[in-house]
C-alpha cells in the first residue's frame, strides 16, 4: 500500500519543482494524511488514488502555485553562478598578467591586465548566457532571457563605453564555439584540445581582419589563458547546475 | 451528475471560501462537506482541491496550521485569513446575486 501512495505522491513532488524542502515535506505529509482519512478498508485507498487524478497534471497546478519561488531561487542561482565566474575570471587573468620587475624585485600586474580583467569577465558572463540558453532540455523562454540578458549588458557597456562592444561581440563568439566545444566529446582532454585549437584560430583571425600584429604564438598564449577561464566558468556551471537540481530531488 | 467544466470553473475558490467561513476545515473534510452539501452534485477531485488550497495560502486567503485530532491523528487544518472573509463575503453576494439572476431567467425550473 505504502509502494501505492508513493508511486502516486512522489511523482506530484517531484513534478511541483517547490525549492524549499520544509514546503515539499509538508505537502507530502498532507497527501499523505488525506489518504489516512480516506480510510483503511480494503480497496478504500486503491480507489482513492485512481480516483485522485492525473499526477502529471496536479504535479503542474502544484508547479503554477510556486512557479515564483521556482524562478526567484533560479534567479539566485545564476546570479551566483556569475558571480563566482567572473571572480575566477579575474583571479585568472590577474595570475597571468603577474610579472616580476627584476630592479625592484616585486611583482607587478602587466598593463595588459587593464584589458585582460575586463573582457575576461565579459567572456565569462558570455559563456553562463550561453550554458544557460542551450541547456538542457531547451526552452525558449530560457534562451530568449539568457540572450536577451547578454544583449542588454551588451547594450548598456556600449552606451557607456563605444569601445566596449567589439569585446562582447568577440566574447559571444568565443563563447558559443566554447560551449559548443564543452558538449563536442566526452573525454575532458579532448574538449579542452579542440577548444584551444578553436580559440587560437577565432583569436588568431580576428586580429588579422583587423589589421592587428597577432602571431599565431600569441594567439595560442592568448588562448590558454581563455581555455583556463573556459574551464573554470563550465566548471562552475556544471556544479551550480547539479546543486540547483539536487535541490529539487525528492530523496 | 456530470457538468460541463465551464460551469464549475471558478467554483473551487468559491466552495472553499464558503465552507471555511463556518469553521476550520482539513482537506478530506472540505471534499466530503461539499459532497454531503451538494448532495453529491459537486464531487472536487483531491487533485485540483489540495492545489487550490495551497494557492489560496500562498495569496493569503487562507492560513494552515498542524494539528492532532482526537483519533491521534495529524492533519492539516486550513481556516480564513482577515482577507479570506472579505473575499468569502464578496464572492457568496456575487454567487447570490448571479443564481438569482440565472433563476429569473430559467424560470425557476417552470417552463
Amino acid at each position: 500500500m505504502r509502494e501505492d501512495l508513493d508511486a502516486l505522491i512522489e511523482p506530484i513532488i517531484e513534478a511541483a519543482r517547490i525549492p524549499s524542502r520544509r514546503r515539499r515535506d509538508e505537502l507530502r505529509r498532507e497527501l499523505r494524511s488525506h489518504f489516512e482519512d480516506v480510510g483503511q478498508a480494503p480497496g478504500a485507498v486503491h480507489d482513492a488514488v485512481a480516483h485522485f487524478g492525473n499526477t502529471a497534471h496536479i504535479g503542474n497546478s502544484f508547479r503554477q502555485v510556486y512557479r515564483r519561488d521556482y524562478i526567484l531561487f533560479y534567479v539566485v542561482k545564476v546570479v551566483a553562478c556569475i558571480a563566482a565566474a567572473t571572480t575566477a575570471a579575474i583571479v585568472i587573468e590577474a595570475i597571468a598578467g603577474l610579472r616580476l620587475e627584476r630592479d625592484a624585485d616585486a611583482w607587478h600586474l602587466s598593463p595588459g591586465f587593464a584589458h585582460a580583467a575586463p573582457f575576461g569577465i565579459v567572456l565569462a558572463l558570455a559563456l553562463v548566457a550561453a550554458a544557460e540558453a542551450t541547456r538542457a532540455p531547451f526552452m525558449r523562454s530560457r534562451a530568449f532571457w539568457s540572450l536577451g540578458g547578454y544583449t542588454l549588458v551588451s547594450a548598456c557597456a556600449f552606451s557607456v563605453s563605444p569601445n566596449s562592444g567589439g569585446a562582447f561581440i568577440t566574447a559571444g563568439i568565443l563563447a558559443a564555439i566554447g560551449i559548443a566545444m564543452s558538449r563536442a566529446a566526452t573525454a575532458w582532454t579532448l574538449r579542452a584540445a579542440l577548444t584551444l585549437v578553436a580559440f587560437t584560430v577565432v583569436e588568431y583571425l580576428l586580429h588579422q581582419s583587423l589589421g592587428i600584429m597577432f602571431g599565431p604564438i600569441r594567439a595560442l598564449a592568448t588562448s590558454a589563458i581563455l581555455l583556463m577561464l573556459w574551464a573554470s566558468t563550465i566548471t562552475i556551471v556544471a556544479f551550480s547546475d547539479r546543486t540547483f537540481v539536487s535541490a529539487f530531488r525528492t530523496n | 451528475m456530470e457538468y460541463d467544466r465551464e460551469f464549475l470553473t471558478g467554483t473551487v475558490g468559491v466552495l472553499i471560501l464558503c465552507l471555511l467561513s463556518e469553521r476550520e476545515m482539513y482537506g478530506y473534510e472540505l471534499l466530503r462537506e461539499a459532497e454531503r452539501r451538494s448532495s453529491s452534485a459537486f464531487q472536487l477531485k483531491e487533485g485540483t482541491l489540495y492545489p487550490a488550497l495551497h494557492h489560496m495560502e500562498r495569496s493569503g486567503l487562507l492560513k494552515a496550521r498542524w494539528r492532532d485530532s482526537e483519533a491521534g491523528r495529524s492533519r492539516k487544518y486550513y481556516s480564513l485569513t482577515a482577507k479570506g472573509r472579505r473575499q468569502a463575503q464578496s464572492k457568496r453576494q456575487q454567487w447570490l446575486q448571479i443564481s438569482a439572476a440565472m433563476r429569473s431567467i430559467l424560470g425557476d425550473g417552470h417552463a
